[in-house]
């Protein structure tokens, strides 16, 4: 019998959805083929924008708001990974078996991590001409933290001290902080005096990728911790 | 309306925001200093937004100056800022009882230390998306409120609140693509994201109905309107008390507030009745079936929680009195009934979720019979649950009153008996359910408190109660309220109040 209603439920759901997917494929062929959103609008208020690239324009300056509330999403998902933790996190350092510390893969790190780091912080740099910007060198700022963590370099635990707590929240705080001056000073929210918005988007997106670096290589570690807990559980 | 200054909305968003980040790096240093901070400067950024309101009426702010389509645009009308604060008032609340229900012992204090930044961040984002007319803004507050309120969740460390925790995330995700896919199909169509700029240029069609049907779908979803209801209970019921009363107070009313703002903004053109009927048959089907499934219930905070299952369908039920052909004067009153009731729901369920914990904090247990010999022992938290009861079962003074009336003479007034007969029974039905707490409350049986809870927290469930019955005795000003910048076709019945 329960099974009977399940398979009902599951029914409907899946007629409902189909539903939609149909009525979607209408929708969508209906559409103009030709439309082209907001793509001119936003090329005629670049020179306004402090930047050169659309992308970056719409991102931190014309839809700036949205992106500081995204980032926020990024801090909340890493304190929601942290307040999972177990009570008691036995951080045994299965990661940093002196193995791992061959001196071949040193070596290889010590030239790869420079190269990677200033790479990030030439897309950072960039990201105000071309595709670029803070998501991307963040991105790989994370996967520096990625290979330090899975080689052994930095333990696969970090504290979470102030300075650790402080990289993470960066990004949004300055953000954040950026709005509420410029709410004294223009009057309005997240509006950038004019001649100074370039810089101004510079300085938000370098710490946002400090902030998106850290925070995505610290979510790495969460799992990789997690991990371990659970093969020390194992018989 | 551009060209004023930053209005104090912002500070609404900004400094909830503030003091999550600012809590998330000082953890539990100086604390009571930050919470006490955030609080005070919320509550006047609220004021101050009711005072401007009040002076130059409905106004709008463009965020970074660059006007919609471009920029992202803020409505702040009445509507709006009854939704605020009401959250203001729950926030508050809340807060200063979560100061006292994360104690001292270990578990508490980790719990104590994400508590409070999710928590700012939940509720800076919920103000946003108040403020907000930007469809797409939208989904990112819901994002952020979703996920603060999983992680919420999860912070009562139990295994059914991981569970709940896990559906609860699963389903929000789903529920925002859909809704996302349906935003999607509007800017495509209109090129724009700004509701009163997709309003203006959306015509009938197959697109527009695909468009509102996806975003229906995913939106209840999110205020789990039966029949997607079934990730609330365990979800609401499962997380700490304060946490269950914000989500259920706030965090649901999130989606039926997008989807109130979006039928009313795209009515009469692009909103095809169907929907609006259909969105009215799944509310009253959640004003039975949940108050059914709440008296079967055997455990405070699963009573409660069918409770909101129930009560978040009266929300639903105004929608079909949009259709098409029906008078404005009904129109306009069931909309600010579903107003009305969405804000007094919150504060009397807000006031029982956090009565239901001190309860539970007392006896160390959570199912029904525990309470016995309670009311007693904790005559201010058993009154505090009457008054919220009282709201909730519809009976004057309480707030819950006057919502149920305004849709019973609209229902009345368009011949319809069903809505009558759903409303009737909900109400007995709420009796029903809610005599099952307060008989074995006032039980004369002798107990023994387990822990005596700290009164602070008795208060502030009392101080929400308070509220409930004093916004239930403040009708004009509250539909006066909702009249400023009513949306077009909904202001008759409001213009008629004095």
């Amino acid at each position: 019998m329960n099974t009977f209603i399940q398979r009902c439920l599951h029914g409907g759901v899946i007629a409902v959805l189909a539903g939609l997917a149909i009525l979607l494929a209408r929708a969508v062929l209906a559409l103009d083929p030709e439309g082209r959103g907001l793509a001119d609008t936003v090329s005629a208020a670049i020179p306004d924008s402090g930047v050169l690239h659309p992308l970056t324009a719409v991102l931190l300056n014309f839809r700036g708001y949205d992106t500081l509330l995204e980032i926020a999403v990024l801090l909340v998902a890493v304190l929601a990974v942290w307040s999972l933790e177990p009570p008691v996190a036995p951080c045994a350092r299965v990661l940093q078996e002196p193995a791992h510390r061959n001196p071949v893969l040193l070596v290889g790190l010590g030239v790869m991590v420079p190269m990677i780091a200033m790479t990030a912080g030439y897309f950072v740099w960039v990201g105000a001409y071309r595709p670029g910007g803070a998501f991307q060198g963040g991105a790989l700022l994370g996967a520096i933290g990625v290979m330090l963590a899975s080689t052994g370099v930095l333990p696969s635990s970090i504290h979470r001290t102030i300075r650790v707590r402080l990289a993470v929240a960066a990004g949004f705080l300055v953000f954040l902080l950026v709005a509420l001056l410029t709410a004294g000073g223009s009057g309005t929210l997240l509006t950038y005096p004019k001649p100074w918005a370039g810089l101004v988007i510079l300085a938000i997106e370098t710490a946002l990728a400090l902030s998106i670096g850290v925070s995505l290589a610290l979510l790495f570690m969460a799992a990789a911790d997690r991990a371990t807990v659970h093969r020390e559980d194992a018989p | 309306m551009t060209g004023w200054t930053l209005g104090p909305e912002a500070g609404l968003v900004g400094f909830p925001a503030l003091g999550a980040v600012v809590l998330a790096i000082t953890a539990a240093r100086g604390r009571r200093l930050v919470v006490g901070l955030t609080l005070a400067a919320t509550l006047v950024a609220l004021v101050m937004t009711l005072t401007r309101l009040l002076s130059v009426g409905a106004y709008e702010q463009d965020i970074g100056g660059w006007g919609a389509p471009l920029g992202i645009g803020w409505r702040i009308d009445g509507f709006a800022v009854l939704m605020l604060g009401l959250s203001v008032a729950v926030g508050i609340a809340v807060s200063i009882y979560s100061l006292a229900y994360f104690g001292d012992e270990p578990g508490d204090r980790r719990r104590a230390l994400f508590f409070w930044p999710l928590w700012f961040f939940l509720w800076s984002a919920l103000h946003g998306l108040f403020l907000s007319r930007d469809l797409f803004n939208w989904y990112v507050t819901l994002e952020l409120s979703g996920l603060a309120a999983v992680a919420l969740i999860a912070l009562s460390g139990r295994a059914d609140a991981l569970t709940g925790s896990l559906r609860y995330l699963l389903l929000a995700l789903a529920a925002s693509l859909l809704y996302l896919l349906g935003v999607v199909v509007l800017y495509s169509a209109t090129g724009s994201l700004d509701l009163a700029q997709v309003a203006a240029r959306l015509t009938p069609g197959p697109v527009a109905l695909a468009a509102i049907l996806l975003i229906t779908a995913g939106l209840v979803v999110k205020s789990a309107l039966f029949p997607a209801h079934f990730w609330l209970p365990s979800a609401h019921a499962s997380a700490p008390s304060p946490v269950s009363a914000v989500l259920s107070a706030l965090v649901v009313k999130g989606g039926f507030y997008i989807l109130a703002r979006t039928m009313t903004g795209l009515w009469p053109a692009a909103v095809a009745d169907g929907v609006l009927l259909g969105l009215g048959w799944l509310g009253g089907a959640a004003v039975l079936w949940g108050s059914l499934l709440a008296i079967r219930q055997q455990h405070l905070k699963l009573v409660i929680a069918y409770s909101t299952v129930a009560q978040l369908g009266y929300l639903f039920m105004a929608f079909p009195f949009w259709m098409e052909g029906v008078g404005e004067q009904v129109a306009s009153r069931a909309w600010a009934g579903a107003a009305y009731q969405a804000v007094s729901h919150g504060l009397a369920k807000a006031a029982l979720f956090l009565a239901a914990g001190v309860l539970i904090h007392a006896r160390g247990r959570d199912d029904l019979d525990a309470l016995r010999g309670l009311g007693a022992h904790l005559p201010v938290t058993a009154t505090a649950m009457a008054l919220a009861g009282i709201s909730l079962m519809g009976i004057p003074p309480g707030a819950g009153f006057l919502p149920k009336w305004m849709m019973m003479t609209a229902a009345i007034q368009e011949g319809r008996i069903l809505p009558i007969v759903v409303l009737i029974t909900g109400g007995l039905l709420a009796v029903g359910y809610l005599f099952r707490i307060f008989r074995r409350l006032l039980a004369a049986d002798d107990v023994v408190l387990a822990h005596p809870p700290p009164r602070i927290l008795e208060l502030a469930a009392l101080g929400l109660a308070i509220l409930s019955i004093v916004t239930g005795l403040s009708s004009l000003p509250i539909l006066s309220l909702l009249r400023i910048g009513a949306p077009e076709g909904f202001a008759a019945y409001l213009e008629s109040v004095p």
